[in-house]
């Protein structure tokens, strides 16, 4: 049973004074009953931290705010039908036509370009990465995928108008311009397609072993596993990667302002030039509009399209991964 | 000290008369849970608070208390961990908390040095008397509190750092100025690691065996000169050797501190406490506090059935 | 009897059983042809651009070359002033406090303890980059000191440094500081702290000295050291180099501590509230904006309203913008790494909430927030789109003397040669390119060594 100890009650007990207490004797401050719980410059730094978290929220307001200012200027001057009602675009053009859903049919279409070459090749790269690489691949490729989702759209820019554009023409033939929607659709879709695989690839491995091996002791082969059970079971996140995809495809800007072509109109050929919302912004910046001219209003007016159509489709993509996510436990 | 802890001596005082004063200053009651017989107890005249029966009337006789526990209960969001527990922790002495998994006992004991402030949701009511004063009182400085309180954890959580500053940042931040080397090397002699490690006090913390680096904890934690040290099973993560050196330490930091240790092995709590409080959940997982006494009288003599079936060894 | 049962019913089972393993080779091959594919677009991307970029960027070292672009060589002098000055400078203001400390270390007894001899090896491995990188910069920052001798009529370079101090503004002031203290200092103190982590000296960092040294002979000076120019041949990279080494740092240091900051206090501070879920949702959406927009924010906010100009302070602050929610997610991602018993143990011992962040919970993330920070950096190196809306030029034939002037940056620089009708300007752009790219990978590299580095085991 317990060996006592020996017992220093009372009095006895102050002769046993350790040399930790000699050590702390006279350094101990004061119980500070009621001091608050934290040192001075605790509470700066608290009151810091708050203010730079608060500032995204301002920045959140900042952006709102200056976009629907001169949006409002705008419509004050262009009503709103002739904004949404029409598909001839035309701002630096003596007489002025402002259908947004020209530059909106040129982002879709780039968009869409875009996805159809990322979808394939981003899903079967996460499948792959997540299901059939073995780990040393994995590690190689993932920080690959990375590096590539980090190259300057400036670049692929460049690669779309001297290395995509000449290869579309010997196809095509020589009238097809050396501009053309299809050589900036590929690019984007090249720039999108890491955001797909990695997105994907992180959905895909979440799904948890045992469903897995449940279906590997059913006698599945390997894709059958990949394909009916883990690619279902991780949908939620494989449709949210693709829906991001698409917002980053549609506020693409400087590969799409190289190779799309400056020519805002609303045709189905993708062989032709086309011009996105975002190329029409960095278009009327590069030159010198007066801030107090219509045309530098519209900037503002297509910018807020962009926000709202990018902003909603983000919003989506985070409903469809947390409303359809499936719960393993 | 007070030897009539609560005013209460079964032995010498019926206790009806006192202990509703003992517990009437509660702040924050508890809701009162199903199993309450309030209405009973008082009718039977015996005090508002099952919990002090359990008390064992012969403990108090020749020691203080480092703490007084008052109709302590602990709550996560609705969720009641225990519920009004009484009892001392009697000073230079090593009282265990013994009892199945889930009855409070890790909350019991991080409710003594406000640990279970950094939970959000978790609330504690009752009252519990440190020098005087109610340290669960809002004015009172949980910081403060908590130096004066160490903690030992159940899995040796070393900084990821030197030896040395493992065991001087307490005592640094704490504005300690005197001289930083000497309160090391008195810190680790006194958790018995200062021969193992004494030339290598700038190797990592982490580089320790699980026994080192348990010791390296309290010896961290006796760095800042606290009056009271609990230990939540401090050596359920060791092998039996280090175990053995764990319980050695207790017993001789006994002499300069109070400990509490919360443990799940009833042959340490056997070999090296003083003082055990058995606690129990009951159905709906509330912890509550059956039996509180003298190690030797609980372990030999127990007056609750339960408490017996305990130790025998019919619960899990 | 029972027993045959079953076998003759596996019997009759087993010719429906098809292991169509063939599916799963075939999906395998279809997807490592994708992969293929896409990598080798990447590779006729890397070639294509090195082919035509390293005509300008690489010299072939015979003189007609250099006389058909038009461009005399001139084999930059360095001032000796500036050269002392700027490794003189940090060092006076430096040793007084690590001179100290060593002093009293040595001293005292905790000589033994300060593992001097690990340091010392760890800060040897990164002597020649530091000094690569030091030279590298002063090389720049010379051309610029001739620029100077040249306008007010000195022939000497080297003597103009100490006329130049005489009416030096605070930023070119700086920028001479900079030379010496942040870049080769920095790398210095680098090698300090990896010495320490890795408790044995890397060759790595000398390899990489070697590299770059080699790399570095090769180059041609006059592309790197030239302003722009309407002729192809004689244009360089010069002002969007330092345009963009300049944007960074002030990106730098506005953007970290405000991302870090806000990550600290969502995940250390905040309640679990109607707030911190708003902030939080509204960071994830701020990732999302598409960059132009961050840059029609940044003309009306920095260079209107605030009245910075086009100026590099106004691109720095947008681009600023633009990448904090990057650092907030990854350095929330970092202070999530850290153990609660890490919290648990510090508050034992009567921490404060901010001691225990100050002294145990920012050292263990900080690897993982710089990780961050670097990848946040590299975004903001090769975005263009939101400073060609706050309207950077692209024809600087001037250094920026002060975070008030106009800039350019090497994405834009690469943008307008680009867009540029003459094929000697898509060479250029090309050498642009793979100068961007250099510095990205080595960013990128950095980051991702960083961060296997730094995971620490519990």
């Amino acid at each position: 049973m317990a060996a006592q100890a020996p017992r220093m009650d009372g009095p006895e007990r102050d002769t046993v004074r350790s040399l930790l207490a000699e050590l702390w004797r006279d350094r101990l401050q004061p119980s500070r009953p009621g001091s608050g719980r934290e040192t001075p410059v605790g509470r700066l730094v608290h009151g810091a931290l708050f203010v730079t978290a608060t500032l995204s929220a301002f920045v959140t307001i900042g952006i709102v705010l200056v976009l629907i200012f001169e949006t409002v200027e705008f419509f004050r001057q262009v009503p709103l039908i002739d904004f949404f009602g029409s598909t001839k675009w035309s701002a630096l053009f003596a007489e002025k036509q402002f259908g947004v859903w020209a530059l909106v049919w040129g982002t879709g279409m780039i968009a869409l370009i875009g996805l159809a070459v990322a979808i394939p090749l981003g899903l079967m790269a996460a499948v792959f990465l997540s299901e059939y690489a073995p780990p040393r691949v994995r590690a190689a490729v993932k920080p690959i995928l990375e590096v590539l989702a980090g190259v300057p759209t400036v670049v692929f820019g460049y690669f779309a108008l001297l290395s995509i554009s000449p290869v579309i023409r010997n196809i095509f033939g020589q009238d097809v311009g050396i501009y053309n929607a299809l050589s900036a659709g590929i690019v984007v879709g090249l720039m999108i397609v890491p955001i797909i695989a990695s997105l994907s690839e992180d959905a895909m491995r979440a799904v948890p072993r045992s469903l897995r091996e449940g279906a590997y002791a059913l006698g599945s082969t390997r894709m059958e596993v990949s394909l009916r059970v883990v690619l279902p079971a991780a949908f939620s996140g494989v449709v949210a990667s693709i829906i991001l995809a698409f917002s980053r495809a549609v506020g693409e800007t400087m590969a799409v302002t190289i190779a799309g072509g400056g020519n805002p109109q609303f045709g189905v050929d993708p062989l032709e030039a086309v011009q996105t919302m975002t190329a029409m912004i960095v278009q009327l910046s590069l030159g010198d509009t007066p801030t107090t001219s219509i045309e530098f209003k519209v900037l503002f007016a297509v910018a807020m399209t962009l926000f709202v159509l990018t902003l909603g489709m983000n919003i989506v993509a985070q409903w469809v991964s947390q409303r359809f996510r499936e719960e393993y436990e | 000290m007070s030897r009539n802890f609560f005013g209460l001596m079964r032995s010498s005082a019926p206790p009806a008369t006192e202990a509703p004063d003992a517990i009437g200053s509660e702040r924050a009651a508890p809701p009162p849970p199903p199993t309450m017989k309030q209405d009973d107890a008082a009718s039977a005249g015996v005090h508002l608070d099952p919990n002090l029966e359990a008390v064992r009337h012969d403990f108090t006789e020749e020691v203080d208390m480092a703490l007084k526990l008052r109709g302590v209960s602990a709550f996560y969001g609705s969720f009641q961990a225990i519920d009004r527990m009484t009892m001392p922790i009697p000073r230079n002495r090593v009282t265990a908390l013994i009892g199945p998994s889930g009855c409070g006992k890790s909350t019991l004991l991080r409710c003594c040095n406000r640990m279970n402030d950094l939970i959000p949701g978790a609330r504690i009511a009752g009252e519990i008397e440190f020098e005087g004063r109610n340290l669960l009182d809002p004015t009172v400085d949980a910081v403060d509190v908590r130096r004066r309180i160490g903690m030992v954890f159940q899995k040796p959580n070393p900084f990821p750092k030197s030896i040395y500053e493992n065991v001087a940042f307490g005592a640094r931040i704490n504005g300690y100025s005197g001289d930083m080397d000497r309160l090391v090397e008195d810190s680790l002699r006194r958790a018995a690691l200062w021969d193992e490690v004494k030339d290598e006090l700038d190797k990592s913390g982490l580089a320790l065996s699980g026994g080192q680096q348990q010791r390296l904890c309290i010896a961290r934690a006796i760095a800042v000169q606290p009056e009271i040290i609990l230990m939540d099973e401090p050596a359920s993560a060791l092998d039996p050797v280090a175990t053995l050196k764990i319980e050695d330490l207790m017993r001789e930091l006994a002499e300069h501190y109070t400990i509490v240790v919360v443990t799940h092995n009833m042959q340490q709590a056997g070999r090296v406490s003083d003082y055990t409080a058995f606690l129990l959940a009951g159905e709906e997982r509330v912890g509550r506090l059956v039996e509180f006494g003298p190690t030797q009288e609980i372990f030999t003599n127990p007056l609750d059935q339960r408490t017996e079936d305990y130790i025998t060894g019919r619960y899990g | 009897m029972s027993a045959a049962m079953p076998s003759a019913q596996l019997t009759a089972f087993a010719p429906r059983i098809r292991i169509r393993r063939g599916f799963s080779v075939g999906f395998m091959v279809v997807a490592l042809l994708a992969i293929t594919v896409s990598m080798l677009m990447l590779g006729a991307l890397i070639v294509e651009i090195a082919v035509d970029g390293a005509a300008r960027l690489f010299t072939d070292g015979s003189a007609t070359s250099q006389e058909v672009r038009g461009g005399t060589l001139i084999d930059l002098p360095m001032p000796d002033g500036m050269i002392w000055l700027s490794w003189a400078l940090p060092v006076a203001i430096l040793l007084p406090f690590f001179g100290l400390r060593v002093v009293r270390s040595v001293l005292s007894d905790q000589f033994a303890r300060s593992r001097w001899i690990e340091r010392s090896i760890g800060v040897l491995t990164t002597l020649p980059v530091a000094i690569f990188v030091h030279i590298l910069y002063v090389r720049f920052e010379s051309a610029y000191y001739i620029e100077y001798a040249k306008a007010i009529g000195v022939d000497d370079a080297s003597g103009t440094i100490f006329q130049l101090f005489g009416e030096a503004s605070g930023f070119q002031f700086v920028r001479l500081i900079t030379a010496g203290l942040i870049l080769p200092l920095g790398i210095l103190a680098a090698g300090w702290l990896w010495s320490h982590r890795l408790r044995r000296p890397s060759l790595l960092l000398p390899a990489v000295a070697v590299v770059a040294w080699v790399v570095y002979l090769f180059l041609d000076p006059l592309f790197l050291s030239s302003y722009p120019s309407r002729v192809p041949a004689q244009a360089g990279l010069f002002s969007a180099i330092t345009g963009t080494l300049y944007m960074m740092v002030i990106t730098a240091a506005v953007a970290f501590p405000l991302g870090v900051g806000a990550a600290i206090y969502l995940e250390e501070y905040a309640r679990r509230n109607w707030f911190s879920r708003m902030i939080q949702v509204n960071i994830s959406n701020l990732a999302g904006v598409p960059s132009i927009i961050y840059g029609l924010l940044g003309l009306q906010v920095f260079v209107r309203v605030l009245e910075f100009e086009r100026s590099v302070l106004a691109g720095a602050c947008t681009m600023a913008l633009l990448v904090m929610p990057i650092i907030v997610v990854s350095a929330q991602e970092a202070l999530r790494t850290v153990p609660p018993s890490m919290r648990e143990a510090a508050y034992a011992v009567g921490a404060t909430r901010w001691q225990v962040i100050r002294f145990h919970v920012l050292p263990y993330a900080f690897g993982g927030m710089l990780t961050g920070n670097i990848l946040a950096m590299s975004r903001a190196i090769g975005e263009t789109a939101p400073l060609i809306a706050i309207g950077a030029l692209t024809f600087i034939a001037f250094l920026a003397d002060s975070p008030t002037d106009d800039f350019t940056v090497m994405p834009i620089q690469i943008f307008n040669w680009v867009q540029k009708p003459q094929s000697g300007f898509h060479e250029i752009a090309a050498s642009g390119i793979i100068v961007l790219m250099l510095v990205l990978l080595v960013m990128n590299a950095t980051a991702i060594i960083m961060r296997q580095r730094t995971r620490t085991d519990w």
